[in-house]
């Protein structure tokens, strides 16, 4: 009985975790202490990545990996990869508004294809690719790449 | 090559070969008017008889759905070919028949495009084959108020900037996903009360791959379109072919079988100069427009405005890489070009065979649909068996 209801609990748990959408943390441009937030509400594991220009706080999760480059205590730039893109709304933060109409004008005005996209806002480039299966896509603040940093170092 | 030859004299266009097929043979099922049978689908680039299929480098037929059981079908124009994806998707707007009831929401994620909307079993006829019982997405940005008509975020249970609205925005009334998995991979939710609770499906509930529910022609599919040329086509004819050895006119012979991992992939390596070598995950997907691929040792400007996702170089670039099984061997040595594409589109060409895109996670080498012409590409569905071997495997 007592395993039965661990087991209860579990479930429960589980659903609470499943259900609740993690709509309470930000993380693009903010300091490198918001990461533990994304860590939390991601329920994933976090490392750290040590780099020559930066430093990559890497959060683990079942179904994907987020990559937060952190250079003077600030988040300058996230990447993802795995079966579904993280929640963005989350993960760009006050980024998201812009992100969000650029990508409204590029479905209404945009080139008429299909593949990867590109959104480049007045503060904000987000880019979105891979496949069913392997979603992969990243962000970054161009004002804030530190010296020597390149966007193709952001995966 | 006999394909290649004899489809471009059947539509008119110059012999031009574009996408080199290497040291791998490329022949496969054809005959002087293009293969026929209930195992065929015919598949169409034409903008100027489309009604939203209008898209550059946009391969779309025809699917029939219909009431399980009984004979109230529709055929629905203008579906995206799409062997990047699994399962069939139709814009709730493009759907005249009644549905079952149903409260499964789901969220789709391509690489550039988010789908949301509702799962519905139906019956689906592809070509002459016989109906089959199978769960599809019924595209509808509103669906529990998850997002406006424009697909703006509302609840946004997808957690992305915009999902697709309408056919006249994602350019298909549906995508026909005949890739390698037999499911989509999609993310299910409860949406019998609001909000909306993510859901493990049961299998028999996920959207799923109607090839493999076909009676004979079951166990892969293959994509054949004519070559295009340098200077473009205003259009395109070709054919879906359901299954690989399982009919006179889906025998595969001389064609180079790449074994794919649990993903999808296969190894790319790309040599964007001579002694340069880059490795990256390959996907073969006819529902991409252009090749997209990366290499940070390359300085291609991208395209100026709305075309930024695309490069422009001052002047044709030719280039090759090498498709691999995961363990080495065997291998393909493809090339192609790449070319500045704003004359050409200009110019109202549909079908384009040089044009690229950065991919921007580097170490995605996407062949996108400039691939596929001049090819006979053979999608071995996981799972199956054919005369190829076992799925998942492209070939060509």
């Amino acid at each position: 009985m007592k395993h039965r209801l661990a087991l209860e609990m579990a479930v429960a748990f589980s659903l609470i975790v499943i259900i609740d959408p993690p709509i309470t943390w930000a993380v693009l441009g903010e300091p490198v202490s918001a990461v533990e937030t994304d860590r939390v509400a991601l329920a994933g594991q976090l490392s750290m990545i040590p780099a020559q220009l930066y430093t990559i706080q890497e959060i683990t999760t079942s179904e994907l990996v987020v990559r937060e480059y952190v250079s003077s205590d600030t988040v300058f730039a996230v990447a993802w990869r795995g079966r579904r893109p993280p929640n963005l709304v989350s993960l760009l933060g006050s980024y998201f508004q812009e992100y969000q109409e650029g990508a409204a004008a590029g479905a209404s005005n945009g080139p008429r294809m299909r593949g990867m996209t590109r959104i480049q806002g007045a503060r904000v480039v987000v880019e979105t690719g891979g496949h069913p299966g392997d979603i992969r896509g990243r962000a970054y603040i161009p004002s804030l790449l530190p010296s020597g940093v390149t966007k193709e170092m952001i995966q | 090559m006999i394909l290649r030859g004899g489809r471009a004299v059947l539509f008119g266009v110059a012999l031009t070969v574009l996408l080199g097929c290497g040291n791998s043979g490329s022949s496969g099922p054809s005959s002087p008017s293009g293969p026929s049978g209930s195992n065929v689908l015919a598949v169409t680039i034409d903008p100027s008889s489309a009604a939203v299929c209008t898209f550059s480098n946009e391969p779309c037929t025809h699917v029939t759905i219909c009431q399980p059981g009984t004979a109230h079908c529709q055929t629905i124009a203008d579906v995206l070919v799409d062997t990047g994806s699994s399962g069939l998707r139709i814009f709730a707007s493009a759907v005249t028949i009644t549905l079952p009831a149903s409260h499964l929401g789901e969220c789709m994620y391509f690489g550039g495009a988010t789908d949301w909307g509702r799962v519905h079993t139906v019956d689906v006829v592809l070509g002459g084959e016989p109906a089959v019982l199978v769960p599809i997405q019924v595209i509808d940005p509103t669906f529990a108020g998850q997002y406006t008509s424009a697909g703006q975020p509302a609840s946004n249970i997808c957690g992305v900037a915009v999902v697709d609205s309408s056919p006249v925005q994602a350019g298909f009334n549906g995508i026909l996903g005949v890739g390698l998995f037999p499911f989509d991979g999609g993310f299910y939710y409860n949406c019998a009360s609001l909000p909306c609770t993510a859901v493990a499906a049961s299998l028999s509930q996920q959207i799923q791959n109607p090839v493999g529910l076909l009676p004979v022609d079951n166990n892969g599919v293959i994509v054949a379109l004519p070559s295009v040329p340098t200077s473009g086509s205003p259009s395109l004819s070709g054919s879906l072919i359901l299954g690989i050895g399982t009919a006179s006119n889906n025998q595969p012979s001389g064609v180079t079988v790449l074994p794919t991992n649990s993903s999808g992939q296969i190894v790319t390596r790309f040599h964007p100069s001579p002694g340069v070598s880059t490795q990256n995950v390959g996907i073969i997907d006819s529902g991409s427009s252009v090749i997209f691929f990366s290499d940070s040792s390359l300085s291609i400007p991208l395209c100026p405005g709305n075309l930024s996702f695309l490069y422009c170089p001052a002047s044709p670039l030719n280039f090759s890489a090498v498709n691999t099984e995961l363990s080495g061997s065997p291998s393909s040595l493809v090339s192609f070009q790449i070319a500045d594409p704003r004359p050409l589109l200009q110019s109202g060409n549909a079908a384009i065979s040089n044009m690229g895109g950065p991919a921007f996670s580097t170490g995605v080498f996407d062949w996108g649909l400039p691939f596929f012409f001049g090819r006979t590409v053979y999608v071995g569905l996981s799972g199956q068996t054919s005369v190829l071997g076992t799925g998942p495997f492209w070939a060509y």
